[in-house]
């Protein structure tokens, strides 16, 4: 691709992003509390956001930049099985319109901050307390760096290359998530996302115009698989169990990363909840028609160094100057808003789970806050040396490690919401397993989420995360069976 | 007073098989998503999309409907 700089496409860019810098900043004014020095505060915008910002921040923080960059990249490299994204995010909803108002209203109830507050409350254990906040941690760390590989692929499409523009980016980010908490991304995921919506609504009315309709997308893109022997229009029948249970593996590890869970618990009821897993799926619908660009690519006839380039290539060979500039900046903010939360959940975590109970348990509230604003500061500036220094390959095997792992958190986290038959033990040596076995079987298939499973009939490959799960719930199930039961679990 | 006292639960009572009745509706979508021979087709297609891809961005204002109907027979008492 060109490397040259559209100077109307750069300066449309830098306007967009002095306007977030600027609400970033301001945020720390936006629907002001008594003080900020409070973790319910930084760390949850005061647990007081309506349907409206509920909308715009989940939406914001659960479809990431990396998504719009990686799934019409996946789509244009391997055709209908990229597509499993579509399905993943529909069947998450009914999940988090059944499970996620039960788990506010305990975190509300109790006052817990974290997925990890909630298990320690649930079985009074430390240790399995450590394991949800650990994972949690370890499982989003490499999701923001990936917001940083979003990042750059618009920074270069935009003649932008070499780190400083990047670490410029991360560091104005840092800063006002360090002031103004959660506030900063929740008021800038309306613009993000309004940005966002235009312009997909603008490419899949108007790219296809200019490619011959979609269907010659389609044709174009079977023309190709079948030109470069590799990729499909429709699935081939040994990828039916890989692409059914990616999407129910991905749906239920979803609402279990610290980003997604934030935005729960930052809201103001269990109706608020339950109004946006109705209305969510408006981003899916996006989403499922932002894929297609990945088929527009092959249409287009793109020549590309990295897949990863597709979207960013495809705007600026299609759009005029400044329209680009607008695409690039929705893009590169909206890699903003899922670091920002993803650094403010993990600061969470880090401070409600370790600092309060290892390091100074009489921690007070102000404390805390100062707590997470720090650590939010050093999970940012990690994720910006891991993507200078480590190769991007690394980050890409650890996020999808990561899904595997986060999952492997769902039965400490949900069971115990509905009932109190399992204890610590139990779960704890479950998600041992399924954690331990889950990476076993990832490294074992070269870094690959899916198992190859051949029960004497014809072979066929399953998502990792999912077997790992069910190992974790047969662990935990059959040790709970056989401890004795020692002390009551929490009254 | 008696009668006052007695409502409520007569409404609940009412309620209650509705309210779940209405839940079991969001078990269709991953019964129509997780079960790729369905639609793993491409006729009949609909402006110019095989049918194994509006199919499934179908089943997202579906779900949103069974979403909501499933949200009119729940209670929000939080």
């Amino acid at each position: 691709m060109t490397t040259d700089i559209n100077g109307t496409a750069l300066a449309v860019f830098i306007f967009f992003f002095a306007l977030v810098t600027v609400m970033g900043f301001v945020a720390s004014r936006w629907r002001k509390p008594e003080t900020l020095a409070h973790i319910d505060e930084w760390g949850l915008g005061g647990r007081n956001f309506g349907t409206w910002i509920t909308w715009f921040l989940v939406g914001g923080d659960f479809y990431t930049a990396y998504t719009v960059i990686a799934v019409p990249a996946l789509v244009y490299t391997v055709g209908a099985y990229g597509f499993f994204a579509l399905p993943y995010t529909i069947v998450v909803y009914p999940f988090v319109f059944m499970v996620m108002p039960v788990l506010w209203k305990r975190a509300k109830d109790f006052g817990y901050v974290t997925a990890a507050d909630v298990v320690h409350g649930q079985y009074g254990s430390r240790s399995l307390e450590l394991a949800v906040a650990a994972t949690g941690v370890i499982a989003t760390m490499p999701y923001i760096a990936l917001q940083l590989v979003g990042m750059t692929a618009v920074l270069k499409a935009l003649g932008l290359h070499g780190e400083l523009p990047l670490a410029i980016a991360f560091i104005v980010l840092a800063l006002y998530t360090y002031s103004a908490g959660l506030r900063a991304p929740a008021l800038i995921a309306f613009v993000k996302d309004i940005m966002i919506y235009i312009v997909v609504i603008a490419a899949v009315a108007l790219i296809p115009s200019k490619l011959g309709g979609y269907a010659n997308v389609f044709a174009s893109a079977d023309a190709a698989f079948q030109a470069k022997g590799s990729g499909n229009l429709l699935l081939g029948g040994n990828q039916y169990v890989a692409y059914a249970t990616l999407a129910l593996g991905s749906a239920l590890a979803a609402f279990m990363y610290p980003h997604t869970l934030t935005g729960i618990f930052a809201s103001n009821s269990g109706k608020t909840i339950r109004k946006n897993a109705i209305m969510l799926p408006a981003y899916t619908l996006l989403l499922g028609l932002l894929a297609l660009l990945g088929y527009m690519g092959h249409a287009a006839n793109l020549k590309l160094d990295s897949a990863n380039d597709v979207v960013p290539t495809l705007f600026k060979t299609l759009f005029s100057g400044w329209f680009s500039g607008f695409a690039f900046a929705a893009i590169a903010i909206g890699a903003l808003v899922p670091a920002a939360v993803m650094s403010i959940g993990a600061a969470n975590l880090f401070t409600r789970n370790f600092w309060k109970a290892y390091v100074d348990p009489g921690v007070s509230d102000a404390g805390e806050a100062k707590v997470a604003k720090i650590t939010s500061l050093v999970v940012k500036i990690g994720a910006l040396l891991v993507i200078i220094f480590l190769p991007t390959q690394f980050a890409l095997d650890l996020q999808l490690l990561g899904g595997i792992w986060i999952l492997q958190t769902l039965p400490a986290l949900v069971f115990g919401l509905y009932t109190n038959w399992f204890r610590a033990p139990g779960l704890l040596a479950g998600w041992f397993v399924g954690f331990g076995g889950g990476t076993f079987l990832v490294w074992d298939a070269g870094w690959k989420p899916l198992h190859l499973i051949s029960l004497g009939g014809e072979p066929f490959t399953v998502y990792t995360g999912l077997l790992a799960l069910a190992a974790n719930i047969g662990v935990a199930v059959v040790v709970n069976a056989l401890l004795p039961v020692k002390a009551p679990a929490r009254a | 007073m008696a009668t006052a006292v007695a409502a409520p639960e007569r409404y609940s009572d009412m309620e209650k098989p509705r309210s779940k009745a209405a839940l079991w509706l969001l078990i269709i979508p991953y019964i129509g998503l997780l079960w790729p021979p369905f639609y793993n087709v491409r006729e009949p297609s609909l402006f110019g999309f095989p049918f194994f891809y509006w199919y499934q961005l179908l089943w997202v204002p579906i779900t949103a409907t069974l979403t909501w109907i499933a949200y009119r027979s729940t209670r929000h008492d939080d």
